[in-house]
């Protein structure tokens, strides 16, 4: 069965070291190869020193999504920038917690508050 | 003069359009000459000499090329060597000359991919074999414990993992009951690898659970790739107090049928996925699931969870709760196993299963009550159970 999604890259007025990448759908096996494609050369910019994933509209991701999300931030920790996940509802909640990701990577309720934080 | 030699018809043409045109020369010389008649000797040898000409160039530019495929085409036919063949004129037999050359060169591309892929298939036979070989065949002596656990892989090599491990004294058991990233190869590697380390840690004499998966995770991190990971929980079973420990590192749910109260308490495993970060000391915890006789404990991995209905709903734990909830209350673990499957199945139809799937089901019998485990994996050798369209453990 294959699943749909969407992405886009929003920037942050005055503050062009901080992108957000908005996903939407589901994100599987299947589509992974797309997001990879299209966040790479995002997170591979070092004048990207702040990435926040906003989860506002994902519906589901898998173990593998978070896999590739856990590289991703590897290599920004790495280089000493930041990698935020914020905005996820009760179903990625429960994915991200299950798994532990929200005790290495910096999570907020909503975007608003992120930027507010950062 | 291209034009002329890409076709043997346009060939013929211009060679009959010369000999005529000879002819033609020669006729009008000798008129000129005045010779009106000539011998029949000189004609027949005239004549010879043309037919000889025109042997001569059909062997040259049609016969010639020509049996040099043929004689390839033979090779290949008859499975001798063959070679390719250069080819010497452009026209049509210069096409089938290329042709030939085009088709061999596929052919054996093909052999070699055949050849690679049996290769390919008899490794991954190897592999699923030595995973199976790492899956438990015996029944641990858990004394109290009554145990059900199954594993059906969606590839030939899976990421679902489960063991069950006694400590050098035997007292306590170790259960696990794992889910690599994915599934596939790099799945079953991993898998391996963190059931060879488990082992490792509980023969050294490791006392909690929290320890078996603090070492675990410091060995394996550095060893595999940061997109790779394994979600865990190890149950520890102190057979001479009865307690059940638990300690989380990122997996799913534990489900617990309560059979006083008849309802079913779920928490989350907690800690972090093995393979995440590199030391998750200060996260592990090991914390103890009160039992009292009649109890169960549900293990499972997200292949049961996130499995799919024909309408795309997803199975959930909230499901997996109703139904245990609906048979917690059976005799024996195999039978709650058979039942909590029973409704998955009902649920998912003909779902054609994308993740590993495993659970394990242990009921807490009493202390009295020696039990012995019962362990099923998934038979994926039967071609008649992979032809059923119903979910099944087989």
């Amino acid at each position: 069965m294959s699943t749909t999604f969407q992405f886009n890259l929003q920037q942050v007025t005055n503050r062009p070291e901080i992108k957000v990448i908005n996903l939407s759908g589901e994100i599987d096996e299947g589509t992974l190869p797309q997001l990879e494609s299209y966040i790479q050369p995002i997170y591979t910019n070092n004048d990207n020193k702040i990435i926040i994933f906003n989860f506002a509209q994902l519906e589901f991701m898998s173990s593998k999504v978070i896999g590739y999300l856990n590289d991703i931030h590897n290599h920004m920790v790495e280089q000493n920038r930041r990698m935020i996940m914020t905005e996820y509802n009760e179903t990625i909640k429960d994915i991200i917690t299950l798994v532990g990701m929200d005790q290495v990577i910096e999570c907020y309720d909503n975007l608003e508050q992120t930027l507010t934080k950062i | 003069m291209k034009f002329l030699r890409d076709s043997l018809t346009k060939k013929a043409i211009l060679f009959f359009s010369l000999i005529i045109g000879v002819l033609v020369i020669l006729g009008i010389i000798w008129l000129r000459k005045g010779v009106n008649t000539i011998s029949i000797q000189w004609f027949l040898a005239g004549l010879s000499g043309l037919a000889l000409v025109i042997l001569i160039a059909f062997l040259w530019d049609v016969a010639k090329p020509i049996n040099r495929v043929a004689e390839q085409i033979k090779n290949l036919l008859s499975g001798h060597e063959y070679q390719r063949i250069k080819p010497i004129t452009i026209d049509e037999v210069g096409v089938f000359t290329h042709f030939f050359n085009e088709i061999t060169h596929d052919l054996e591309k093909i052999s070699y991919d055949v050849r690679e892929r049996k290769r390919m298939s008899s490794e991954l036979d190897i592999a699923a074999k030595i995973q199976k070989d790492v899956l438990p065949k015996k029944a641990p002596n858990a004394k109290g414990l009554d145990i059900v656990a199954k594993t059906k892989s969606a590839a030939e090599v899976g990421g679902d993992s489960f063991d069950f491990l006694s400590s050098p004294d035997a007292n306590d058991t170790f259960i696990y009951i794992g889910d690599v990233t994915g599934h596939g190869v790099p799945a079953g590697l991993v898998m391996v690898m963190v059931d060879t380390l488990i082992h490792s840690m509980v023969s050294m004499g490791l006392k909690s659970a929290k320890d078996v998966i603090v070492n675990t995770n410091t060995l394996l991190t550095p060893r595999i790739s940061a997109r790779l990971f394994m979600t865990l929980v190890m149950l520890r079973w102190d057979a001479a107090l009865q307690k059940m420990y638990y300690t989380g590192a990122g997996h799913e749910h534990i489900l617990v049928y309560k059979a006083k109260e008849e309802k079913v308490e779920s928490f989350k495993s907690g800690g972090i996925a093995l393979g995440m970060i590199p030391d998750n000391s200060k996260i592990a915890k090991e914390v103890e699931i009160p039992l009292e006789v009649g109890d169960v404990i549900v293990l499972y991995t997200d292949g049961l969870t996130e499995a799919k209905s024909q309408a795309g709903e997803m199975y959930t734990v909230e499901k997996m709760e109703a139904s245990l909830k609906k048979h917690g209350y059976l005799p024996t673990a195999e039978t709650i196993f058979d039942r909590l499957t029973k409704d998955f199945a009902n649920f998912v139809g003909e779902y054609v299963q994308v993740d590993d799937t495993t659970m394990i089901v242990i009921k807490y019998a009493g202390a009295e009550k020696v039990t012995e485990t019962k362990l099923t994996i998934a038979n994926e050798e039967n071609p008649k159970l992979q032809e059923s369209t119903i979910w099944s453990w087989e």
